[in-house]
């Protein structure tokens, strides 16, 4: 076990000051709603990297018949506009909960005043139909579905399902937000860490993700398989009261 | 795809500005009144090496939708920076001048010159809807001023360049075919992310977190080497202190930063045909510089080896110009930016282009007479010739000069400078150089503008 605090807790030094681990029963195949606080890493000359919040994230996820349910909400604050986009997604009853039919919802909002951007929001919509993933808006562009794929958002739930044991990979291509393609993706459990964050030593498991068109990936989950904490080259997704604040 | 291939004779021994005259003639008179000029779809990368393209060749990269333009249109193989730096290269595309006019010679130091038109101002007093989205940068200038801004997006790639094109999407499908012609400009900042990488790992192996994955790109062939440099690039050596591995994972992580821009690339592509308007859309793609892809041992740019000068540029434009052809004989500049997008759009540029117009080259007319050298500068200090055979680079009170034969030695190994056998092409190159700069209306730089970082401001006021 890795005691020394890993990049991807120390980066954002004053926000984990005051950062709680979550409590409580979880799981990953019940119904769950979790928010996450999305920063900006911004490295300076001299190895220091300054964060800042610039947006959040909320995953629902629900059981249903039919298949699971993801519902998304993501805002992302770019300079002087917000960019929120809410996804519902219908997903196969498998490890990748690969998407089976989606609606997503943009809309852009200037920031101050925060009024609505003309000409710029979209609906979106997609399926999965003879082996095709089908994505509609102004026209539909067809594409054959690789073997094993995901959405990007959904591995928010499809960690949860993972098992923490080594040498467990998932081989999979992704689709961002249904629909940009990022083959060769690779999910590799990379162990177990203990992280002294806000006075507590909080054990925790790491998930690595490599693949095409993405910079590389940490998932941190809790020992209730919660992910805690996802971090990329300049992105890092904190679970935690405060993303309540940053979605609209 | 078509390939064309350098043929020195036949080749003007003027400069860029010498065959501008030459240039004029050719140039086709301006669209007839009831003739609705193209929409311009000018994208930009940060930092994108002119190899960092699958169409080009590059093995450790997957770019599909540059790859769909470049087959569409046609790739420039000898495509080079005004000014290999952000600010300075941007601000070259948007007035057609050189930095030592248009004022910009540096990152975030001196502004450009208030008078001086930039393409946004040209385009939207000429019927344009001049639209911006994503990185401006060019210092001293709010492109609100300019452009309607869509969205400004955030020094970071990564977080913006997906919000970027989406914009850009929403902009484009609700465009009607026919309607007021638009000049989209979209500045996505990936691979520039790069450069946070380097900050994050600099000098500190462990810092190396990952597990590297087995199919990192072997080092390039020039990243050793042991030949005297100017001291500005010199010392750009000095920060590094990567192992092989830690090399090749740097340059693992930046084409994954190229993928991600081409996918902000393929989205609004995407856009712009389901819209219907790729038949009406002049469509650009270029990048401001290079990266050093840890060739001669360097990351970054604000040098003039190939691997920070020499960047992508493709133009495309659906049954008007040639598709899938690569030029590699004709030398081409960021400064010709504006001088392109203007003829395409039916005007004359603003006063004084120091580029050339590209149309005559798009339309496949390749009988036509070209320039035979082209400048870039860095750095208010550094300054480089390049012929079709050679590269002569020079920095001002610097005694190290150097000279390549970039046809023998592409990965510019061996410097021919001191060699007696090539005085009489130093003498040549350093003549030329100096005549362009005599035919420069040069902007007496004032005092820098003011930074928050007190180092900065003392750097600058040195350089």
């Amino acid at each position: 076990m890795n005691a020394t605090l890993p990049r991807d807790w120390s980066v954002l030094a004053d926000r984990m000051a005051g950062w709680l681990p979550p409590e409580g029963p979880f799981a990953p195949a019940g119904a769950w709603k979790l928010s996450y606080e999305r920063h900006a890493l911004v490295p300076e000359p001299g190895g220091k990297t300054a964060g800042g919040q610039a947006g959040g994230l909320v995953i629902a996820y629900a059981p249903d018949a039919s298949g699971p349910r993801v519902h998304v909400t993501e805002a992302v604050v770019t300079g002087a506009t917000t960019v929120t986009t809410t996804a519902a997604y219908q997903c196969a009853a498998d490890q990748l909960l690969t998407p089976t039919r989606w609606d997503l919802d943009i809309r852009w909002e200037s920031r101050m005043p925060r009024v609505p951007v003309a000409g710029l929001d979209q609906k979106r919509s997609g399926r999965v139909e003879g082996g095709e993933i089908v994505c509609a808006a102004a026209k539909e562009r067809r594409r054959t579905a690789p073997r094993n794929w995901t959405a990007d958002w959904l591995l928010f739930a499809v960690l949860p399902r993972l098992p923490f044991a080594a040498g467990a990979t998932l081989d999979f291509d992704l689709f961002e937000e249904g629909e940009l393609h990022k083959p060769d993706q690779k999910l590799a459990y990379a162990g177990a860490h203990a992280v002294e964050v806000g006075g507590k030593n909080i054990q925790l498991h790491v998930f690595e993700q490599f693949g095409r068109g993405v910079t590389p990936t940490r998932w941190w989950l809790d020992a209730q398989h919660r992910v805690v904490l996802a971090a990329s080259e300049r992105r890092l997704y904190l679970l935690g009261p405060r993303a309540k604040g940053a979605t609209p | 795809m078509t390939t064309l291939t350098t043929n020195r004779r036949g080749f003007l021994k003027t400069g860029g500005l010498g065959a501008l005259g030459l240039m004029l003639a050719e140039r086709r008179a301006p669209a007839a009144p009831e003739q609705r000029p193209p929409n311009i779809l000018f994208m930009h990368t940060d930092q994108q090496h002119w190899e960092a393209l699958s169409a080009f060749g590059c093995a450790h990269v997957r770019t599909p939708a540059m790859d769909r333009l470049a087959a569409a249109g046609t790739s420039f193989s000898l495509s080079y920076s005004a000014n290999p730096v952000c600010c300075p290269a941007r601000t070259c595309w948007y007035t057609g001048r050189a930095s030592q006019e248009n004022g910009v010679i540096m990152n975030d130091a001196w502004p450009i010159a208030p008078d001086m038109p930039d393409l946004g101002q040209w385009f939207g007093a000429r019927g344009y809807d001049a639209v911006y989205g994503g990185k401006w940068h060019v210092t001293g200038r709010d492109f609100k001023d300019s452009f309607r801004v869509i969205t400004p997006g955030t020094g970071i790639g990564e977080l913006s360049d997906a919000a970027v094109a989406r914009a850009a999407e929403g902009f484009l499908r609700t465009r009607k075919s026919g309607g007021k012609p638009f000049f989209l400009n979209l500045g996505f900042l990936q691979p520039h992310d790069c450069c946070y990488w380097v900050f994050e790992h600099q000098g500190d192996a462990p810092r190396t977190r990952l597990r590297p994955p087995p199919e990192m790109p072997p080092l390039p062939f020039n990243h050793g080497h042991a030949q005297a440099e100017p001291a500005m690039v010199a010392r750009r050596h000095e920060s590094k202190q990567w192992n092989a591995e830690q090399w090749r994972w740097y340059l693992w992580n930046y084409y994954r930063m190229v993928e991600m821009a081409d996918a902000a690339v393929g989205r609004v592509l995407d856009a712009l045909e389901d819209a219907g308007l790729a038949q009406e859309t002049l469509v650009v793609l270029t990048a401001d510089h290079g990266d050093g892809l840890a060739r001669h041992g360097l990351t970054s740019k604000m040098f003039l080896y190939d691997e920070a000068a020499r960047v992508p540029f493709i133009a495309a434009w659906p049954g008007q110009l040639q598709a899938g052809r690569r030029d590699e004989r004709h030398l081409v500049s960021g400064l010709d930016v504006a001088p392109t997008l203007c003829e395409f759009a039916g005007f004359a540029p603003p006063p004084k282009m120091r580029g050339l117009s590209l149309r005559p080259l798009l339309a496949g007319r390749d009988a036509t007479p070209w320039r035979e050298f082209i400048v870039s500068d860095t750095h208010g200090a550094g300054r480089m010739v390049r012929t079709p055979e050679y590269k002569y680079i020079a920095y001002r009170g610097d005694p190290v000069t150097q000279l390549f034969d970039m046809r023998a030695d592409p990965g510019e190994l061996q410097n021919l400078a001191t060699a007696a056998a090539q005085s009489g092409v130093v003498r040549d190159l350093a003549g030329r150089l100096a005549a362009w700069e005599q035919t420069l209306d040069l902007l007496p730089l004032k005092d820098p503008l003011p930074t928050a970082n007190p180092r900065k401001n003392k750097k600058r006021k040195q350089a």
